[in-house]
């Protein structure tokens, strides 16, 4: 098991270095500059050259880009993630509190899809050939079709605005009630997970009749086992798999469904904070934001190994031959 | 273990009815019909087959791919797909199975009818150790006392000449040969308190050496604890060494039965006789194997014999079906051809030139 997490973290590191470099480049990438942004709002703006040179002085912008680079990444691994351009606040608190409301998002979204859309794979595949099982599929087809910021604006409308089941937009803290706050959250994380649920739905149900039609499981039935056991202590152990490796899929999906939900429903995470950051050219928030996608995606990559190799002995096997 | 527990594994002992005698017959089947599909692409898979097992014995049936054999053996134990159309009757110990709801018929499986399959390394679940599985299917036979159901494993393994039980059950599958999973799965039934082992191609799948370890462990087993064995197989010579009786299916019916010896010595049919005559032989002079004319799925299927098509002996008559014969020869053959009297005799006459090889 150790030699799998040492694989895996030999190709997660170089992973995460890239992840920096490309983060890093962007904002030679893209056009302007933060200076110009800082002083006034890009091209024309009431700036002397003297200002200017001062600015980047400071700024550290002089120096050599990959020096530039250098003292980003020692910096970023002590913890110091920089300043903001726009609110000259260190990046880390503007972050900081946009951190929980997304991961909360993010996590819900997660767990209504391996809990829902898992538990309906395994029942369509149950009830296959049944009226059940295809108008579960029926369903699952739906939701994969269906965009979500289409959803999201609908969800918003009609169950926010219309019949205000839920309040439409606003975020309240976890620290001002749970319920107040699951009732702020509740839309964006069904809206979220629609899609991955659907996805999750359809992976986990092909796995779950792959395993009803193997042999072992003919065989389990030849020896009289209950139908409870068959399907979940026999079947669904080899349908596992699929859903191991679909959440650090899903998680990266789920990044980029937030920015969207998240501006429509008004909640201050970090896809609100990206979208800001972007248009005021504040590089330094939006490669911390980037950074920290990219190293969650990573350690749930490594987790996602581990966890394949926990349920199935035959890569803890391959793994350390 | 708790009283309710003891009491709930004394009824399911009287439930189980005491040991078969050996020679008493344990499972019968009558005229078993199944079909898969409606309208026109329904497929009759099998059309009234007859099978008597004992305790103690083992039944073989031969016949090539398509022919019935597997199905007979699924629809016995109740799992043909949901689409199938099963009639006719299966007795077991004087409980008639078809009937029986499934629930009901879950009760048999296992703990009386048990089928072992032709897949070896993927007959046990890859993910699950071979001790978990092993006492996941005792246990649900054993009132759920784990202590009895461990007993009950243990003991079965060293009745499939697995000795070393704690390798053997702290094992993942792939860790194992494919001839020790077939000995666990046979465990695995015995442990359960199967009295009747359908063995769909147990062997097959198995290098030679394997193979006759397997086997010698059946034949032990039938003759130690009384099973009654179907064994099914397209290899007569692994039929020849297990079976004391035999039934060679042709497209869902049985056209000869009768001791193994006499049916593979003297066959009376003429698809026994093709069966028998596509078997290469170690000694006499080197001659190219003859093969039957195409297979079972392109024969014409109109009135009359099944084999007709594709066989040697075809006469007029042959269009009118012949029903399966005793043939007068004092023992229980059985043969499903009018002109079974004339290819006795010839292969009677095959046989003295075979004994001279």
């Amino acid at each position: 098991m150790g030699r799998i997490i040492l694989r895996r973290l030999a190709t997660s590191v170089p992973t995460i270095f890239a992840t920096t470099v490309l983060v890093f480049a962007l904002r030679y990438l893209l056009p302007g500059g933060p200076v110009q942004a800082m002083l006034g709002g890009g091209q024309g703006g009431q700036y002397t050259g003297a200002q200017l040179a001062a600015l980047k002085a400071r700024l550290g912008l002089n120096a050599p880009v990959p020096v530039q680079y250098w003292h980003w990444l020692v910096n970023a691994a002590h913890g110091d993630l920089g300043t903001s351009y726009y609110s000259q606040a260190p990046v880390t608190q503007v972050i900081g509190p946009r951190v929980g409301p997304s991961l909360e998002l993010i996590i819900g979204a997660l767990i209504l899809s391996v809990v829902v859309g898992g538990g309906l794979g395994v029942l369509a595949a149950v009830r296959r050939n049944t009226r059940t099982g295809r108008a579960i599929s029926l369903a699952t087809g739906l939701g994969l079709s269906v965009p979500d910021f289409w959803l999201a604006t609908i969800a918003a409308g009609v169950l926010g605005l219309t019949w205000q089941i839920f309040p439409a937009v606003g975020y309240t803290p976890v620290s001002q009630g749970l319920l107040s706050n699951l009732n702020t959250v509740a839309l964006p994380i069904i809206v979220l997970s629609i899609v991955t649920g659907s996805f999750l739905a359809r992976h986990v149900n092909s796995a779950m009749i792959t395993a009803l039609e193997s042999p072992y499981i003919r065989a389990a039935w030849a020896m009289g086992l209950p139908g409870p056991k068959v399907y979940l202590n026999c079947a669904l152990r080899n349908a596992v798999a699929p859903v191991i490796t679909f959440i650090p899929l899903a998680f990266a999906a789920l990044v980029g469904g937030t920015v969207l939900v998240e501006n429509i429903f008004a909640i201050p995470g970090m896809g609100t904070e990206i979208v800001s950051s972007v248009s005021n050219e504040d590089f330094p928030v939006v490669q911390a934001i980037v950074l920290l996608v990219g190293v969650l995606v990573a350690v749930l990559n490594l987790g996602a190994d581990v966890g394949l190799a926990l349920i199935d002995p035959r890569i803890r096997n391959a793994a350390s031959e | 273990m708790t009283e309710p527990a003891q009491r709930r594994r004394r009824r399911g002992t009287a439930e189980e009815g005491a040991d078969p005698v050996p020679g008493e017959e344990v499972l019968t089947v009558r005229d078993l019909r199944v079909a898969f599909g409606k309208g026109p692409g329904r497929k009759q898979a099998l059309r009234g087959v007859d099978l008597s097992l004992h305790a103690g014995k083992v039944s073989g049936v031969a016949g090539e791919s398509g022919s019935g054999k597997t199905t007979s053996a699924l629809a016995a134990m109740g799992l043909l797909p949901a689409g199938a159309s099963v009639e006719g009757s299966v007795r077991y110990r004087g409980t008639e199975l078809l009937s029986l709801p499934e629930r009901e018929l879950r009760r048999y499986r296992g703990r009386h009818l048990a089928m072992v399959f032709q897949e070896t390394s993927t007959a046990l679940n890859p993910v699950i150790r071979v001790g978990t599985q092993l006492l996941m299917a005792a246990r649900t036979h054993a009132g759920g006392s784990r202590q009895e159901a461990l007993r009950r494993v243990t003991e079965a393994l060293a009745d499939v000449q697995l000795t070393d039980t704690d390798r053997v059950m702290s094992s993942y599958p792939h860790e194992l040969s494919g001839g020790m999973c077939q000995r666990i799965i046979i465990a695995m039934a015995l442990s359960c308190g199967s009295r009747v082992l359908f063995a769909d191609e147990p062997t097959t799948a198995l290098d030679v050496s394997v193979q006759a370890e397997v086997l010698s462990v059946i034949k032990g087993l039938v003759a130690r604890r009384h099973l009654a064995v179907l064994m099914i197989s397209h290899d007569l010579a692994v039929l020849a060494e297990v079976c004391d009786d035999l039934a060679v299916m042709y497209d869902g019916e049985i056209v000869e039965s009768g001791a193994v010896d006499d049916v593979l010595r003297h066959p009376a049919h003429p698809y026994t006789a093709g069966l028998l005559e596509c078997l290469p032989r170690l000694r006499g002079p080197r001659v190219e194997l003859p093969e039957l004319a195409s297979t079972v799925r392109d024969a014409d299927h109109g009135t009359g014999c099944r084999f007709r098509p594709r066989c040697p002996w075809s006469i007029e008559r042959c269009e009118q079906a012949p029903e399966l014969a005793a043939l007068d020869l004092g023992s229980s053959r059985q043969a499903r051809c009018w002109r079974s009297a004339e290819v006795l005799a010839s292969s009677g006459a095959a046989a003295g030139s075979r004994g001279q090889r």
